[in-house]
């Protein structure tokens, strides 16, 4: 069971994105395809983004990892279409991206791709907000997992402006599989790709009412599927109340308490219990980001959202 | 873990009903150790042989769990005159004081009221039972010692099934391991059925301020700042802010098979669900309900599903028999 992390303040957002992959690289995924961007190259079988500044305006890359479980997913990156912007179109798919247009600057297409952020169309892509625009303000951490950790990866930016509060998230992006999903669901996982306009507090990080929160499928192969959102199951009583700051930590030993992390969806369509995100746990005792706790070995998690208590590197983290 | 079933059962009189329950839990492994039988007290024995004994005005006993895990607990119930009211005491270390005698039940060191007030000598009764005994359908569920002596009463309108009355003692799991008391004490009822039981809205369970929750805990019991308190049960809420988005009785079948989703019965103290005077400096999570579960789709109550291993009624599932329960 093995992650590879890496932790950046990167000062071009192409800096960023290069680092990404190639964390995704180095946990088992491969690029399946990438076009340098505008006025560059286009490789239809693997990556020719070699360094950083390859990633030019609207470059991108397809990387894909290995078959798990007996399904694959393809992740599909293309930078802003504004130079060095830290923008971000960006697509979801679980069939090979093959069909399509594609060139230096223009990606693939795929028969069930899901876009998670950014919107118009391939040929004429709009990229949406992804970084923090200054790029000076991102404190970038990115883990990848290899096949025991389910090919799990997420890349947070964390806004370093308001220390020592550091209670804003820029970039909340992630793909996370799921405990306890049924046994007939054939893509366990949630994904997650969320703009800086929102996401200050443990409110947002996953959607107030909803609003933003995680996604994923529904029945997937099964008549009925639907790609769709996926709340946090919160933990509160019986009306409009959720519990995200007053239980305080274990009256016997001090310990901060941490619970499963549940989506799922009550009351409307497509009900049902999704999974348990499996890295990622819900703390009733909030705590600034980027704190570390110590769970099964020295600062193996890390607070994100004031919340949310996901996987870390073991590093001290300085902002 | 097993249970013992005092099920589908009816009374031939409200202290029939508290003669079947003291029985029952005599049957599944508890010991009834003093008794008043409204005229004799008897420190060591039971007194109360028939239902009609138990009729008698201010008669009372001490029912007595098995030790389990170095601990043990006791329960003393006294019905009132009208025998659908009761008072019930809780101890953790025996009711060894006080004046007991036929019609006046024994004091403990540390034991808590959960329903009723009053004092021993001048007890008041708080409702419980349905005020006619014909009208009460009972059922019974006992623990072994694997199952920690947890224990389910159960009473539900005869012919209708609206959830009336319930008394229970449940254990926790992922309770903390210094935590000597990892159980939670529920008992409420109405001298009318359906109660507000009945409802998974029916705040008894939870509700936004916890005052009116009958779930009680010990928080840090055997510590110089132990507290015994209401604690409330978590209803697992879709979002932020949306009122009515919970899961309880609202999740559905599976998509998959079609089966009922049971949610864990997760015990919190404090938090900004329950009212500030009732515990702020010590909130905790207690722990998961061993036996009793929550809903995700909401039945009938005394709906058994189709393994008939489960019951519903109200909010929560209880541990069943495997057969069809009487309504």
């Amino acid at each position: 069971m093995t992650y590879f992390y890496n932790t950046l303040k990167p000062t071009t957002f192409q800096e960023a994105v290069f680092a990404f992959k190639e964390t995704l690289k180095l946990a088992g995924w491969s690029i399946t395809s990438s076009g340098t961007g505008t006025s560059g190259t286009y490789n239809a079988t693997g990556d020719n983004i070699v360094t950083a500044t390859n990633l030019g305006v609207r470059a991108w890359f397809v990387a894909a990892h290995p078959t798990l479980d007996g399904y694959q997913r393809y992740l599909c990156y293309q930078m802003d279409t504004s130079s060095n912007s830290g923008g971000a179109r960006i697509k979801m798919a679980w069939a090979p991206y093959s069909s399509g247009s594609p060139s230096a600057n223009t990606v693939p297409g795929s028969a069930d791709e899901q876009v998670l952020i950014g919107s118009g169309t391939d040929a004429s892509p709009t990229t949406a907000t992804f970084f923090a625009a200054t790029v000076s303000l991102n404190n970038v951490f990115i883990s990848c997992g290899n096949a025991a950790e389910k090919y799990s990866f997420y890349l947070l930016s964390h806004n370093n402006v308001t220390a020592p509060s550091i209670d804003y998230v820029n970039t909340v992006f992630f793909m996370q599989y799921l405990n306890n999903a049924n046994a007939l669901d054939i893509d366990p996982y949630v994904y997650h790709a969320l703009t800086n306009a929102t996401l200050s507090n443990s409110s947002n990080v996953f959607g107030s009412n909803g609003g933003s929160p995680m996604k994923g499928w529904y029945k997937k192969g099964l008549t009925g599927a639907a790609f769709t959102t996926y709340p946090v199951v919160f933990y509160g009583g019986d009306g409009a109340v959720a519990m995200l700051s007053d239980i305080g930590t274990n009256p016997f030993d001090g310990s901060v308490p941490l619970f499963p992390l549940m989506v799922g969806r009550s009351n409307t369509t497509n009900n049902g219990i999704k999974g348990i995100v499996r890295d990622i746990s819900i703390s009733l005792t909030p705590r600034g980001n980027l704190t570390t706790l110590s769970v099964g070995s020295a600062r193996d998690k890390i607070f994100f959202g004031k919340n949310y208590v996901i996987n870390h590197s073991g590093d001290k983290v300085a902002i | 873990m097993a249970f013992t079933f005092s099920i589908n059962n009816t009374f031939s009189s409200l202290a029939d009903g508290w003669y079947q329950f003291k029985e029952a839990l005599k049957a599944g492994g508890w010991a009834v150790t003093q008794t008043g039988d409204g005229v004799t007290y008897s420190s060591v024995s039971d007194l109360i042989t028939t239902a009609t004994v138990m009729n008698n005005t201010r008669a009372w006993f001490v029912l007595t769990q098995p030790v389990v895990d170095g601990y043990q607990k006791f329960i003393c119930i006294q019905p009132g005159t009208s025998k659908y009211q009761v008072r019930v005491k809780l101890s953790w270390t025996g009711f060894n004081t006080g004046s007991p005698s036929g019609t006046v039940v024994p004091s403990a060191a540390d034991e808590k009221v959960i329903l009723g007030s009053g004092s021993d000598a001048t007890p008041t009764y708080e409702d419980f039972l349905n005020s006619s005994f014909n009208l009460i359908r009972s059922n019974i569920i006992i623990g072994d010692a694997a199952s920690k002596y947890a224990f389910f009463w159960m009473c539900n309108r005869i012919t209708t099934g609206g959830f009336g009355s319930l008394f229970m003692i449940d254990r926790v799991t992922d309770a903390h391991a210094l935590d000597i008391d990892p159980y939670v004490y529920f008992m409420h009822g109405s001298s009318s059925y359906p109660s507000t039981l009945n409802s998974i809205s029916g705040n008894i369970i939870t509700n936004t301020t916890g005052s009116t929750s009958r779930f009680w805990c010990w928080v840090r019991k055997g510590y110089s700042d132990q507290v015994f308190t209401k604690c409330f049960m978590n209803y697992f809420n879709q979002g932020i802010g949306i009122a009515n988005n919970y899961f309880v009785g609202l999740l559905g079948t599976n998509p998959y098979d079609g089966n009922d989703t049971l949610l864990p019965a997760l015990v919190f103290v404090g938090g900004q669900l329950n009212a500030s005077s009732l515990l702020t400096s010590l909130s905790m999570y207690k722990g998961q309900l061993v036996n009793a579960q929550l809903n995700g789709v909401t039945r009938v109550a005394l709906d058994t599903g189709t393994s008939k291993l489960k019951v519903y009624n109200g909010p929560l599932v209880f541990p069943w028999n495997g057969t069809d329960p009487t309504v």
